[in-house]
């Protein structure tokens, strides 16, 4: 069965965009099916050139350099009159941030601080010790009764 | 018609002349726009479809060049990196509806032109047939064909793999082939 060309070497034969190795020379020029897709997609290829740049797209005109020139001119200002302004607030937002964290942190309570919370703590530290001596009442109660094993 | 090949005057790459305009070197900033203007305003021009906009979109795209504000940071050719500044731009402008029409209106506010043999005419049904495609085909066939670039070159511009590169050119071809059998070619 004949190995004919894919669409993209059929293109770049028509766009020449790249030498074209010899096996595919060869193949179109025995093969009249690709031989003709290669003619069509060439001709379209060829008539799409016929759109051509307008001439005034070709060279910048003086009137656009002068105001591309101008324009760049304002960005290069803005930048440098405000620039400084731009880092001055910023390592202000950073320094208040960096302050207010570490001044967070410094005074954020701990238990020891807090005698409510020291009195609750010590409430359920009493609660869990006394649930714990049930517990192990109950445990040795009913190892007493069945001879030692709990 | 390809573009010409345009031979520098200054010998210095374009990522050496993208920093030292950047620095507002006016030599820098003249010999970017020498280089890169008719690729910059003829790509705006093909995707926009009317002068006055290509010109605004490459005084734009020169802009952000000059001033920096679009930086080359040098990941890809730069040729490839002002590419991806023009497609974004102008789709940024159809978004924005900088351009108050879409192709096929600009195309019938012209003088119709109804001479097959007519350079306008033909211009004006390439251009039609343009408009008729998807935008992304569009977009594809308009960098092979008019900017001269390969598969690989546009996938870089644009972000696509290069078979979803290939898959949109062909497909592209194929429509306008279909679309303008009826002209001969000059």
């Amino acid at each position: 069965m004949v190995e004919h060309l894919t669409e993209s070497q059929i293109l770049a034969l028509a766009a020449e965009q790249q030498t074209a190795p010899e096996p595919l020379r060869r193949h179109v020029a025995d093969c009249s099916a690709c031989r003709d897709k290669l003619a069509e997609l060439r001709a379209t290829w060829l008539l799409l050139g016929g759109w051509q740049t307008p001439a005034q797209l070709q060279t910048p005109s003086d009137p656009w350099q002068a105001e591309l020139f101008a324009r760049v001119r304002r960005q290069h200002t803005l930048l440098a009159r405000w620039r400084p302004v731009i880092l001055r607030v910023a390592a202000s937002v950073l320094v208040a941030f960096g302050v207010g964290l570490g001044a967070a942190w410094y005074s954020a309570p701990t238990v020891a601080d807090d005698p409510s919370q020291l009195a609750a703590g010590s409430l359920y530290l009493e609660h869990l010790s006394a649930s714990r001596s049930v517990d192990l009442e109950t445990a040795l109660g009913a190892a007493g009764a069945t001879g030692g094993q709990p | 018609m390809t573009p010409e090949r345009i031979e520098p005057v200054d010998a210095r790459t374009d990522e050496a002349l993208a920093a030292a305009a950047h620095a507002g070197e006016h030599a820098a900033q003249n010999e970017l726009i020498r280089r890169h203007y008719h690729h910059v305003a003829g790509l705006a021009y093909r995707l926009l479809g009317r002068v006055d906009t290509a010109e605004d979109a490459a005084q734009d795209v020169f802009v952000r060049l000059l001033s920096g504000k679009s930086a080359f940071a040098g990941r890809s050719r730069f040729s490839t990196w002002l590419t991806r500044v023009v497609l974004n731009l102008c789709i940024d402008y159809r978004r924005r509806k900088r351009i108050t029409q879409t192709l096929p209106e600009n195309i019938a506010q012209c003088p119709p032109a109804t001479n097959p043999s007519d350079d306008a005419y033909v211009s004006q049904r390439i251009q039609t047939a343009l408009a008729r495609l998807p935008e992304r085909q569009r977009t594809a066939v308009v960098l092979h064909r008019y900017q001269n670039q390969s598969y690989r070159e546009i996938a870089a511009a644009t972000g696509w793999s290069e078979s979803a590169v290939e898959s949109l050119i062909i497909r592209a071809y194929a429509a306008l082939r279909e679309e303008l059998k009826d002209l001969k070619e000059k």
